[in-house]
């Protein structure tokens, strides 16, 4: 006899394999390259038409050339490092390979620890709950196949007969399992990421990107997926004071903007990390004073390595570097939602007294020439009441005659020229950009800072969201002896903007495409609004429990629950735990041997119920033999039946196990007058 | 122990320890006629499956660690959780089930014989893949809720005897295959072993080879004596006087009961080796009775009246194959 692991697969477990693992590469496959998907699949599918025609061995050949294919596409895709994608690429190909050639059960086992690991990778590239029991489910169902493996199950497949039971028993497993889970994740010790991959990601994101030109940040307007969330200590500052910086660009060409530091910041060089002390800290050119928010940012990817904060922002997540300009800049691309805590103070000077030359030289150049028109109008002001005149000229100009909208005019040419005589129309970083341009052709320091504006503030929980639809640009200018200080165009233009906030400032707006704001249509509808605070708040929950669980909240915690952290009360807690588990399951295992005796007696009663219906008159304190004996009497046409029937109940009852309690129950149901 | 390929020379040390083991076992999990599979005598422990998955948990725990992702994490620890409830399920899978030799008809010594195990189930749960490993056979076998399944182990005999069936290795891997819940019962089976059947001459009582057997002694009506009644005796040699005066059945015997009776006699071999000797004894009754004539044994302490008959030539051969023992009939 050959051992279990020799065996060919049968058809229910090689159907099993397959459900396993196109529920857990499915997806991964999304955010790859579609051939990968497109390969594995055809190996995939290769193998189903074996499987249909009876075949088990696939051609040497067909393998060959799709594993040189995948090989070849790996190698042409992605570049080193070899990142999460080329890895799941490399995985899920793999897998599709193995099941296409793996014909017996000792093989199939790679193949499903294959896909245990696969499944543990999706949430690398999506982390919403929905994602996560994604990956949950398709756990369920690798260990399903897994346990189907160890099973004979020779039969041949048929959808019609198809068992649920060995789900059921995977769940049951599941079901116990998840209490244990839930101690392991708070009590187990996080180790420090040894050393943080970048999780390349090709799907686009929403969000502000480090270049802008005319009608890049309008284009944000039209989504309303959050930014992030804000959970603020104290009080929610006022909705003014809500400046999220987020990127400084100080270079332009005359007509879009950049951050002059931008390969500085990709390669890391003009950042300050927190565990390093470097020569000169450029940290000591702010002067902090009054009292600072204290607040932690939820921020959801971005796959750029910016962060937001109010200014003067100060954090110590590892991983966070802070940059001349008062920018934060983490490690690596925000691939995942991360959570960092910051303490900004909301006064402060910076820079007061000088900037350095190649600062100065950057934030006064106009590209000049670009736009004549408008530089011909700051000199006529500069000249009528110096370089001071130039701000309150602007607001003016602003104010009397220009419209902020969000579907502006498009400015091809010289965009600062014509937004400001021809369009005279424009979302913010139309403003911004005419804003600095012209307090640098003054002679004044300037740059822009692009970032999220506002907020909103879930009515129940309390924190504040910030959505893609709160994306601004404003500008900061230099002053002896102030340093920057904001300026916020748009304010002037449309106060209510930043006093009310995005949504109730376009509410009635009817050039807000419809169906950018679908949610919004609903507005007012008190269930829906419920409905999308809830969902809100599960989210949220979602962020700061399970994805914001980190070593400082575990510690907090524990201190909250066990009074002090010490490995052995870490250990007692561990211990205790699955103590508990073992002793529910000695506990199952009592109430199913009672519910095994309880069974029989129900049988019994459900026989003397049947006899009674019949006409045979059973009181307690009846032997069944006495029941027999008058049933025997009172329905001679049933003699037999009822002698066999009593014969097995009393078989039953007596522990010769050989009965078979169902089939009883049939029989006794079968029981009727004829 | 291990059964890696190319790593036999590590198993020494384990050879040892399995004798120490079996020691051990054996006052732990004596020979029984019965087995329940309980906390104290099932033991489980990783099989090889089981460390290659702890390894796959700890491959996704140093992703998650990588990535400083808590879900990845929490996927590993669910992995954890389900490993270590599959120490209760795959211990339940055997938990409580029972094991006993069910009955088989006797062999002869160097014939293949059926032993039928019979697992006996009372839960309302399935027992799944119940492997018996014995002697290099594997064998597996599903038991349903609240019933017996059976499964026969495949015997070359050598002894004569009751069949002295060692130590079984009962298991399960149900249901991941990733821990393995076993048990070492050592079963007392009603199998029973006839000597090989090897016609030999006998010797006579001087040591020279002699022709046959030993004379009937008295005729057909002469009563020896009364004897302890055996089920199967003619109703004419129960002593009905001693019956009707409450002395329990008894049984009339005669010698030379049969026309030419013959009488297979330990005595007739001498000199010859215990073992050979039965065998002889075992041919001559085969012999005797395919003949089909009237044949009787004496042994040191056993007499069989002569007679004939698949029952009498069963008692006869009984008799051979426990031999020192003496059969209770």
């Amino acid at each position: 006899m050959l051992p279990s692991t020799e065996l060919q697969l049968s058809r229910v477990q090689q159907i099993w394999l397959m459900s396993a693992l196109i529920m857990t590469c499915a997806p991964i496959w999304y955010f790859l390259p579609f051939w990968v998907a497109a390969c594995s699949l055809s190996a995939i599918g290769w193998r189903a038409y074996l499987l249909s025609r009876g075949h088990a061995e696939p051609n040497r050949w067909v393998m060959l050339v799709l594993a040189v294919f995948l090989a070849i596409g790996i190698l042409a895709q992605f570049r080193p490092p070899i990142g999460v994608e080329p890895m799941s690429a490399i995985l899920t190909a793999a897998a599709g390979l193995k099941f296409l050639e793996m014909s017996r059960r000792r093989e199939s086992q790679l193949l499903v620890y294959l896909c245990l690991f696969i499944s543990a990778i999706q949430p690398i590239f999506a982390q919403s709950i929905f994602s996560f029991i994604l990956a949950l489910f398709s756990f369920i169902v690798v260990l399903t196949a897994q346990s189907m493996l160890q099973r004979d199950t020779d039969q041949q497949f048929a959808l019609f007969n198809f068992s649920l039971e060995p789900i059921r028993q995977i769940l049951r497993l599941v079901a116990v399992s998840i209490p244990l889970t839930l101690i392991i994740f708070v009590v187990a010790p996080r180790l420090p990421a040894f050393s943080m991959l970048p999780v390349q990601i090709e799907k686009a994101t929403t969000g502000i990107s480090d270049f802008m030109d005319p009608g890049s940040i309008s284009s944000l307007s039209n989504s309303s997926e959050v930014a992030f969330r804000v959970d603020f200590e104290g009080d929610i500052p006022q909705p003014r004071e809500l400046y999220w910086r987020g990127l400084v660009f100080d270079e332009f060409d005359g007509r879009a903007w950049q951050p002059e530091d931008r390969r500085w910041i990709r390669d890391g060089a003009a950042i300050i990390w927190p565990n390093r002390t470097p020569g000169y800290d450029w940290r000591d050119e702010i002067e902090r004073s009054g009292e600072p928010y204290r607040y932690s940012i939820f921020l959801e990817p971005t796959q750029e390595t910016w962060l937001f904060a109010l200014p003067a922002a100060v954090t110590t997540r590892d991983s966070v570097g802070a940059t001349r300009n008062l920018l934060l800049v983490n490690r690596v691309p925000v691939a995942q939602p991360i959570k960092y805590d910051v303490v900004s103070h909301p006064q402060y000077r910076h820079q007061p007294n000088a900037l350095i030359s190649s600062q100065r030289r950057d934030n006064l150049d106009f590209a000049e020439g670009s736009n004549p028109r408008t530089e011909a109008l700051v000199s006529e002001w500069v000249e009528q009441g110096g370089a001071e005149s130039v701000v309150p000229n602007l607001m003016r100009l602003f104010n009397q005659d220009f419209r902020y909208t969000l579907e502006p005019p498009a400015y091809p040419g010289n965009a600062v020229d014509e937004f400001l005589f021809d369009g005279m129309a424009g979302f913010c970083e139309h403003f911004a950009s005419a804003t600095a341009s012209i307090l640098r052709m003054a002679g004044i320091p300037a740059r822009i800072v692009a970032g999220y504006q506002g907020g909103e503030v879930h009515p129940t929980e309390g924190y504040l969201i910030v959505r893609q639809y709160n994306a601004h640009a404003w500008v900061e200018y230099w002053q002896q002896g102030a340093g920057w200080t904001r300026i916020d165009p748009t304010a002037a233009v449309a106060p209510e903007r930043i006093e009310l906030g995005f949504e109730q400032f376009f509410l009635n707006d009817q050039v807000l495409d419809e169906s950018l704001f679908s949610l919004n249509r609903f507005r007012g509808m008190a269930v829906f609004d419920w409905v999308k605070w809830q969902l809100d708040s599960l989210n949220y929950r979602w962020l700061t429990l399970v994805l914001g669980y980190d070593t400082a909240s575990q510690f907090n915690l524990l201190q909250n629950l066990l009074g002090e952290v010490t490995p052995l009360r870490l250990a007692i807690v561990l211990v205790s735990a699955i103590a508990a588990l073992l002793i529910m399951y000695l506990l199952w295992n009592r109430y199913q041997e009672n519910r095994n005796v309880s069974s029989k007696q129900k049988i019994v009663r459900a026989y003397l119920k049947r006899l009674n219906n019949l006409g045979v008159s059973v009181k307690s304190g009846m032997t069944l033999q006495n029941i027999l004996t008058d049933a025997e009497q009172q329905l001679p046409e049933h003699r037999a039946e009822i002698r066999t029937l009593t014969q097995r109940i009393e078989q039953m009852l007596y522990q010769m196990h050989e009965v078979n309690m169902d089939d009883l129950r049939r029989d006794i149901r079968a029981l009727k007058l004829t | 122990m291990l059964g890696i390929k190319g790593f036999e020379f590590i198993e020494w040390p384990f050879a040892r320890l399995k004798n120490h083991v079996h020691g051990w076992q054996n006052r732990r999990q004596p020979v029984a006629d019965f087995e329940r599979f309980t906390q104290r005598n099932l033991y489980i422990f990783p099989a090889r499956e089981g460390f290659s998955f702890l390894v796959v948990v700890f491959l996704i725990w140093m992703l998650g660690t990588i990535y400083e992702n808590n879900l990845v994490l929490l996927l590993a620890f669910f992995l954890v959780a389900v490993f270590v409830s599959t120490i209760f399920s795959t211990h339940a899978n055997l938990d409580g089930l029972t094991l006993r030799v069910g009955d088989s008809d006797p062999v002869f010594a160097g014939d293949q014989l059926q032993v039928p195990l019979l697992f006996g189930n009372k839960s309302k749960r399935w027992r799944r893949r119940i492997f018996v490993r014995y002697e290099g056979q594997e064998h597996v076998v599903d038991v349903p809720p609240s019933a017996n399944a059976t499964m026969h182990l495949r015997i070359a005999t050598q002894d004569r005897g009751w069949l002295a069936l060692g130590r079984l290795r009962v298991y399960t891997m149900y249901p991941l295959g990733i821990l393995q819940a076993w048990s070492w019962p050592q079963l007392k089976s009603s199998c029973l072993i006839y000597p090989q059947p090897i016609p030999r001459d006998t010797t006579s009582s001087d040591g020279t080879e002699g022709v046959g057997f030993a004379p009937a002694g008295r005729g057909l009506d002469d009563f020896a004596g009364l004897e302890e009644w055996q089920p199967g005796v003619p109703a004419q040699r129960i002593a009905w006087k001693q019956y009707s005066a409450g002395r329990g059945m008894l049984e009339k015997t005669f010698e030379a009961q049969a026309s030419n009776p013959t009488w297979i006699d330990w005595e007739s071999y001498k000199g010859v080796p215990v073992e050979t000797r039965l065998s002889a004894m075992c041919a001559k009754a085969v012999e005797m009775e395919n003949c089909g004539q009237s044949y009787g044994l004496k042994l040191p302490a056993t007499r069989l009246v002569p007679s004939q008959g698949e029952r009498h030539l069963r008692q006869l051969l009984t008799a051979l194959a426990i031999y020192p023992e003496v059969p209770a009939f």
